[in-house]
């Protein structure tokens, strides 16, 4: 039996792929365009100077895309948890017509485990190119500590829900 | 026979999960590069003995003295290190010239002088035209060394 986890991964993982590509690509028009580049994928092929330039601002995009994508579905677990969302709020959307934005723990879980390990993923590549001197360090840092306080959002919710389970 | 295919199916799409969240970010990290890259095209200051600052005109006939960083392990370049003004009223060929280097391990590094606008150690000028003169140095990676102090004497000549 094909296992509907693996499938639900799947299925979550399509979007975030697709709109890393596009940010970074979309990072490095525009940044090579700025400096008055001829837009290259082979990013090596530049001066020091252009390569960290376009690199760390690129790949800031990026990661501030998922970062983006990730704080919405973390507002949705926190504010519009189907097993915790408060009554005031079911109210309100149900007024606005907006109910679907209430989501089940199914739905977030797998949507937050897909984000969280693109975000590491990136981490980990951005300490890396850091160590290459391909970026500035402050983005490998930064986006260490902001990983890092994401993951501890996630653990928290997560914990909330398995409390409420336990009742 | 059924959990044999259950657990094919599963390792297969196990697999094109691992693809679906690595490829990206592999795909990112091929196109940022990987591995150090030697540093080139990087502006550096050039202390001048005589004068100081980055930048100090040249006289055709001068000889002057600069100091430089060599940055072992890295091909450094230093843009409009001097520039050179035709301040005469026709137009001038010039050549520069490295008289002499002085430093560390000199015979192993790659010096080049040229004129900024063309790349060449030659160049002509109009009446009150300025070029910049760029300085390229090369030296290979040595484990005793990051950087060191390199003396150049240069000149400039009038054709």
């Amino acid at each position: 039996m094909i296992s509907k986890t693996l499938l639900k991964l799947i299925d979550e993982a399509i979007l975030p792929a697709v709109v890393l590509i596009a940010a970074k690509i979309t990072g490095i028009a525009i940044l090579t365009s700025y400096l008055g580049l001829d837009f290259t994928l082979n990013l090596k092929s530049l001066d020091a100077v252009s390569l960290t330039f376009v690199n760390t601002y690129s790949n800031l995009f990026s990661y501030g895309i998922i970062i983006v994508g990730l704080s919405f579905i973390l507002i949705r677990a926190y504010f519009f948890h189907g097993s915790h969302v408060a009554p005031q709020i079911t109210l309100r959307l149900a007024t606005w017509n907006l109910t679907t934005v209430v989501t089940t723990t199914y739905e977030l879980f797998h949507q937050v485990v897909v984000w969280l390990s693109y975000l590491w993923l990136l981490t980990l590549l951005f300490t890396l190119q850091n160590y290459w001197q391909l970026i500035a360090p402050q983005i490998a840092w930064g986006s260490l500590i902001l990983t890092l306080i994401y993951t501890g959002l996630f653990i928290w919710d997560a914990e909330r829900e398995i409390d409420i389970r336990r009742m | 026979m059924e959990k044999l295919g259950s657990f094919f199916s599963n390792t297969i799409l196990t697999a094109f999960l691992l693809v679906l969240i690595l490829g990206p970010v592999g795909i990112i990290g091929k196109i940022s590069g990987t591995g150090p890259k030697i540093i080139r095209g990087v502006a550096l200051g050039a202390k001048l003995n005589e004068r100081g600052g980055t930048l100090s005109g040249l006289r055709a006939g001068e000889i002057k003295e600069i100091s430089v960083t060599t940055f072992w392990g890295n091909q450094a370049q230093y843009k409009n290190a001097l520039s050179l003004k035709n301040e005469t009223e026709i137009a001038r060929d010039y050549r520069i010239e490295i008289l002499g280097v002085s430093g560390t391990a000199v015979e192993e590094q790659k010096i080049r002088l040229s004129f900024a606008r063309n790349g060449q150690d030659t160049i002509t000028l109009q009446p009150g035209e300025t070029v910049g003169i760029d300085l390229d140095i090369t030296a290979p990676e040595k484990d005793n060394l990051t950087r060191t102090q390199t003396t150049l004497k240069l000149a400039i000549w009038e054709n």
